[in-house]
Formats: structure tokens, sequence, C-alpha cells
């Protein structure tokens, strides 16, 4: 049974270059919060989404051994082509905002929080399927802009980015800022220092990865370039770089949502303090790797065979028995219904938002300025209008 | 819920809301009710969201309190602690004819004091105020003066890269703000705090700017021109070449170009007699290097209001 693509999540294969590197050259987009940004597109999406799971209790890196228990639902949060739309939405959305990374890291701060206040977790919310997290960290991000850059966008603008039907992100916008009682602020993000060091590891990693995708290329690399290791099955691949990976005490406070995201904060509520200053001006990135093994302290890492067979092995190139090659059949996106959504069920144009508008229609030609003193500067094109709001 | 509050007359326009008074029928005691009508489009504005989440987190006696939140589909209804005045329409009803006239010195003394504690507790919150402006600044008939609108509020504990050089109204914004800085912090609020203490002594305000061109001028003009000695990084500044060039144009004896005597030029205006102690507070939150503008805090225990921090304790 063919189900429907989850709404909101509808991004056409097409759209995207398999190499997403390609995607800020070819797609200059004048439209968003920041001219220049401080990080690279493709890493902060990724960055994002394993976040994202993290916060909704799914480690990426054992996704693929999970996704054989719920191969039966095409909305699995665990099926890599949902982490592969999702990862593209994130990727498209970030290419049209060009949020600064500052909201960015508040938004997943507010997933965390919003997943912890309500009143039965996930379950809550419809539980772990990839729209639930599609969409909940939309609104996060969402929210984190409208508090925190003075240029904003609409809701019609977001839901033009994002494909979230507008009706919608305003209901979830009231529900979240009901749960959070609209206190977006009460702990002045605390762990914004937090979020710093987890990027720079993770960009630091991917490094890492990709100097090693590069030398068994064909074997590693995905058809639609995500850095294989996080598919990775539990007995399979070596992962030496995960999101969260390179622990050290001092990042505890992100390794607890590991395990519980429900104390995460307990224990070490004065390591934010970083505001303003320039970010870990003391930890030092590049210690030789066998001393952070003594630092993790992931649970699910430390029971995790991974990191066992990337201590022991040098003979990298000795796991290819082990590669489970129907995860890449599974991956043929020809045969995959729900990359080719017309082909299993005609939709209805509109679901196609980021496909059939593109990102041209994000710069500023057609913008709605709405200022806080009420002057609307309007050059409406109905066809094409994208909303803004700034605070002028 | 809403009918839980009785809506009586209209008291103002916010920003971007309309505020009424109201009556909270189960306590009888007054609120004000400020309505914001939601669009679809824009979904809830960010003001709103900036404005309630940051006023949560303000709860101090100079600072009205937000009682409530009430968010129906169409409407957001902000419950607020009721206030009898602001203080732009207090001077202007002292105005005799056609002239305005300032406050008596115990008074000005007594709300710039709550001002600059209001504003203290904001920047120990990490939350700047951006709009200070004595429309903004709400009293009532026992004197108390309390900050009321944080409708352009922002938190400045996260980084600055996308702050907007579009904010505080004209007359009240910094120079450093109108020559294109956006790298401000705590005394963009500063220096409106100055020019609301100058304008609550003549009842004028003290740069009555139409443009951003002219309010460089008008302070420019009594402040003096900021040059590299008195103010490094002034020259790097996006409109600082320009406002410099036509300042010399305009005042090309340079002997002119120093700052005036503040005391002589409010002195004018006030009838009571100005001392040094209150104009060397002003000069230091008018100062225009902004590293330069004294802090909340350090204004606070200011000598002139050495009354209020050396009360006695028996």
């Amino acid at each position: 049974m063919i189900l429907p693509p989850p709404p909101g999540l509808l991004i056409h294969p097409h759209q995207f270059n398999n190499n997403n590197n390609n995607n800020q050259s070819n797609e200059k987009i004048n439209g968003g919060v920041s001219e220049t940004l401080d990080y690279d597109i493709d890493t902060m999406a990724e960055f994002v989404v394993k976040t994202a799971y993290m916060i909704f209790g799914i480690d990426t890196r054992l996704m693929q051994s999970n996704s054989m228990d719920d191969s039966n639902s095409s909305l699995a949060i665990t099926s890599p082509n949902n982490y592969n739309l999702f990862l593209k939405g994130i990727i498209s959305v970030l290419n049209a905002t060009r949020l600064p990374s500052v909201t960015i890291f508040m938004s997943l701060d507010y997933l965390m929080k919003y997943l912890r206040l309500l009143p039965d977790g996930i379950n809550s919310i419809g539980g772990k399927f990839i729209n639930v997290i599609y969409q909940n960290t939309i609104v996060g991000l969402i929210l984190a802009n409208k508090f925190n850059d003075d240029k904003t966008f609409t809701n019609k603008s977001w839901s033009q980015a994002t494909g979230m039907d507008l009706s919608l992100i305003n209901t979830y916008e009231r529900n979240w800022l009901n749960i959070f009682n609209w206190k977006l602020y009460d702990d002045k993000f605390i762990l914004y220092g937090d979020f710093i060091l987890s990027f720079q590891q993770f960009n630091q990693q991917k490094q890492e990865t990709s100097i090693q995708d590069d030398l068994f290329n064909d074997l590693m690399k995905s058809p639609l370039g995500v850095p294989s290791p996080y598919f990775a099955s539990s007995t399979g691949m070596n992962t030496p770089s995960t999101p969260f990976g390179l622990q050290t005490p001092k990042l505890s406070t992100l390794a607890h949502f590991y395990s519980s995201p429900y104390h995460y904060m307990n224990n070490n509520s004065n390591i934010g303090n970083t505001f303003q200053q320039q970010p870990v001006p003391n930890y030092n990135y590049q210690q030789p790797q066998p001393s952070y093994q003594s630092n993790f302290n992931i649970p699910i890492i430390k029971s995790s065979p991974i990191t066992n067979i990337y201590n022991n092995n040098n003979n990298n190139y000795s796991y290819d028995e082990q590669f489970n090659y129907d995860y890449y059949n599974f991956y043929d996106s020809k045969q995959d219904p729900m990359m080719y959504p017309s082909q299993a069920q005609p939709q209805p144009q509109a679901v196609y938002p980021i496909y059939q508008q593109p990102q041209k229609n994000l710069q500023n030609d057609n913008l709605v300025w709405l200022s806080t003193n009420q002057q609307t500067y309007k050059q409406n094109n109905q066809q094409t209008n994208t909303n803004y709001s700034t605070i002028y | 819920m809403s009918s839980q509050f009785k809506q009586l007359e209209k008291l103002g326009n916010g920003t971007y809301a309309t505020v009424y008074k109201g009556l909270n029928k189960t306590t009888g005691v007054y609120v004000a009710l400020k309505e914001v009508k939601l669009d679809s489009e824009e979904g809830t504005p960010s003001t709103a969201i900036r404005e309630i989440s940051l006023m949560k987190e303000l709860k101090h006696e100079n600072i009205v309190r937000l009682y409530d939140v009430i968010h129906t589909e169409n409407k957001l209804t902000l419950v607020f602690e009721y206030m009898d005045n602001d203080l732009k329409k207090y001077m202007d009803s002292l105005t005799v004819g056609n002239s305005p006239q300032g406050l008596e010195l115990h008074l000005v003394k007594y709300f710039q004091w709550q001002l600059l504690e209001g504003l203290a507790f904001c920047h120990a919150n990490k939350i700047l105020n951006r709009d200070l402006k004595p429309q903004n600044l709400l009293i009532n008939k026992k004197g108390q003066l309390k900050l009321g609108d944080f409708g352009l509020a922002r938190a400045f504990g996260i980084p600055v890269n996308t702050f907007s050089s579009e904010v505080v109204t004209l007359w009240y914004r910094a120079p450093d703000v109108l020559m294109g800085s956006r790298t401000y912090t705590t005394s963009i609020d500063i220096w409106s705090c100055g020019c609301i203490l100058a304008e609550m002594i003549t009842g004028k305000p003290l740069f009555p700017g139409t443009n951003d061109e002219e309010q460089l001028k008008l302070i420019f003009e009594m402040m003096g021109m900021p040059t590299e000695a008195t103010w490094p990084g002034v020259s790097q500044l996006p409109k600082y070449a320009a406002s410099s060039a036509s300042f010399q144009q305009q005042h090309p004896n340079a002997a002119l170009q120093g700052p005036k005597d503040l005391k002589e030029l409010l002195q004018v205006n006030c009838k009571e007699k100005l001392d040094d102690v209150v104009i060397n507070l002003l000069h230091g939150l008018l100062q225009l290097n902004p590293d330069m503008r004294l802090s909340a805090k350090q204004a606070l225990h200011h000598t002139w209001f050495a009354e209020y921090y050396q009360r006695p304790t028996n």
C-alpha cells in the first residue's frame, strides 16, 4: 500500500543536485536574513537534521537497522529515504531564508524544550513520523527567526519555502507559544555555547569523513550525497564521525539528550555563559584521537559496536562484506513511490511549493515589507508575493 | 476568557496594536488591554512574540507588568497593569499657551531614577528596549514611572549580526546608530535616557530632527563633531564621512565646532537653577562615543541621585 507523502515534505528529488555543494554557487539568494553566512548550508542542514533526530530520540547512525523494523510505514522517521527528504527540505529552507547560525541553534533548543514541555512528549504531537519531525523543526525555525532576527519572514513565506500548509503553520505556532507559555527566553539561551561547540566538532568530523570518503569513494558514497557512515548498520561500518561523538565532559549537557532529554540541563547550568565571547577559546579539537575515547559519555555509543570496530581495526577496507547493499536498492529513487509522488498518486500542484517556486521568487523584487509602525510598502505581485516583515 | 474583562475607553495606538482600558470583572482592578489583530499570512507578529517573551522575564516595579496573554485565532490580547498616563501626555498637559514647561527638578530626578532602575533591570536581563521615549514611559498618580513598550526590544546576550539600524524613534536615536552602526548594545538605550532627561528639564525635545541628516547635525552642533581622537573608530561608520563633510561645510569656523554649554542652553527653558551635578550626569549619558556612555547602573550611582541611594537607614 502506498501512503501519500507527508504533508509539507514533498520535495522533488530532481530539484537538488546530487552534489549539494553546488547549491550555494548556483543559487545566489538575496532575500534571506543574512547576506554572508557563517556556515556551509549543506553542513548546517545535516547538523539540523541529525540534531532533530537526536531530539526525537533517534541516533541516525543506527537508523538502517531500525528502518528494518519500521519498513512497513512509509512515514517512518527511521527510513533513510525520509531522512533524505528531510535533509533536502532543510537545505532548501536554509537556502531560502539564510538564517544566522544563532537562530538555527535556537530553533533546535526550542525543539528540545518543546518536546520536554509536552505532556506526553513526542506522542502528544503524533509520534516519531517524518512529517512530525519536519514540521516541528520548521516551527522551531519560525519562532527562533521571529524572536531573534530583525528581519523576519511571514508565515506565508514560510509556507511557500517549506510546503507546509499556512493554516497548519499558524496552528502549530499557536500551540508552541501556548506550550511554552510564551517564554522563549527564560534561560537566556544558556546552551548557545554548547551548540557552537557541537557544530564546530560536527564540521571538523565531516571534513575528516570526506577525506575518508575519497579513499573508498565508490563503496562509501551514498547515491544522494549523504555521507554514508551515518547510515551504517550497527554491525557494519566504522564511524569515526558522529554529530556529538567527540564529547568532552564540558559538552555533556548536550550528550544528555541522547538518553534523557528531560534532564539535560540539571548538571551544568553554568556552562552556557559563553555569550558574546569568541566561542571555544580553550578547547582543543586537535587532541589525538585515542584520547577522546575516554571522554565518551554517551550510553548509546558506548554500547555500540561501532566504536569498538573503530578502535580496533586499521584494516578499514575489510567491511565491504558487512555492507548492506539492500540499503542502496531500497534507495533507488526510481523504485520509490515517495520520490515520484505524481506516479504514485496525483497531487495538487500546490503541494510542490519548493519545486514549483524557484528560489528567485524569494528575492527582493516582490517583497511586501511590513514594519512595526505599520508603514507598509506593498509592491504586490499576486503571483509571486513573498512576504517579509522586519522591525523598522 | 476575554469576557473576564470589560473593555472601556481607547487609550491609544501602540506600535502594532490598539490599547484599551479594561476592567477585570472579578477583581475590580483596571487593566490595559493591548489588542493585536492577527493576520493569517503573517502569523503571530514577531513584535508580539518578543514583547511577550521578553516582558515575561521582566518583573520589576519600574517595568509595566504583563499579567496575561489571550491568544485566539484572530486576535491577541495582552493584559497589562493599568497606568494613568504617559510622560509625553503629562508634559504636554503642562504647556502654558504655546510654551512647553519642564517638570519640577525633584520630579525630574525621581522619574529619571525610576527610568534608570527599570532600564538597569532590562540590561541585567540581557534585554535592550530600543524604543525609549516619553510616550513609552508610563506614569501614575503615585509618581511611579514604568517602561511600557517592548515592541522593538530584543535580547542581546546572543549574537547581534542582524541588528537593524532603524530602531528608536528619531529624536532619541544615538549618533552611532544614526551613522549606521549595527554593533550597538546597551549604550543605545542610555542615549535615549539622556535625551529624555533634558526633555523633562525643559519640556522640549533636545534634538528634534526631521530626518537622519538633520538629526545628526543637531547632535553635532550641540555636542561637537566627533573625531578619531574623541571616538576611536568613528570614521569607520558607514555614514561618518558624509555627515562630517556636510558639518564642516555648514560650520567652516573650526572654533565654533566644539561642544556648546549644555547648562546654559537648558537653563533658558528651566525655571529652577540647574546645578553642575545634573549637567555632569547628562554629559555622562550623552557621550557621542557609545563606549564612553555611563551604564544604567553607573548612572544610578551618580551623585545627583545621592538622596536615593544614601537614604538614612534608621
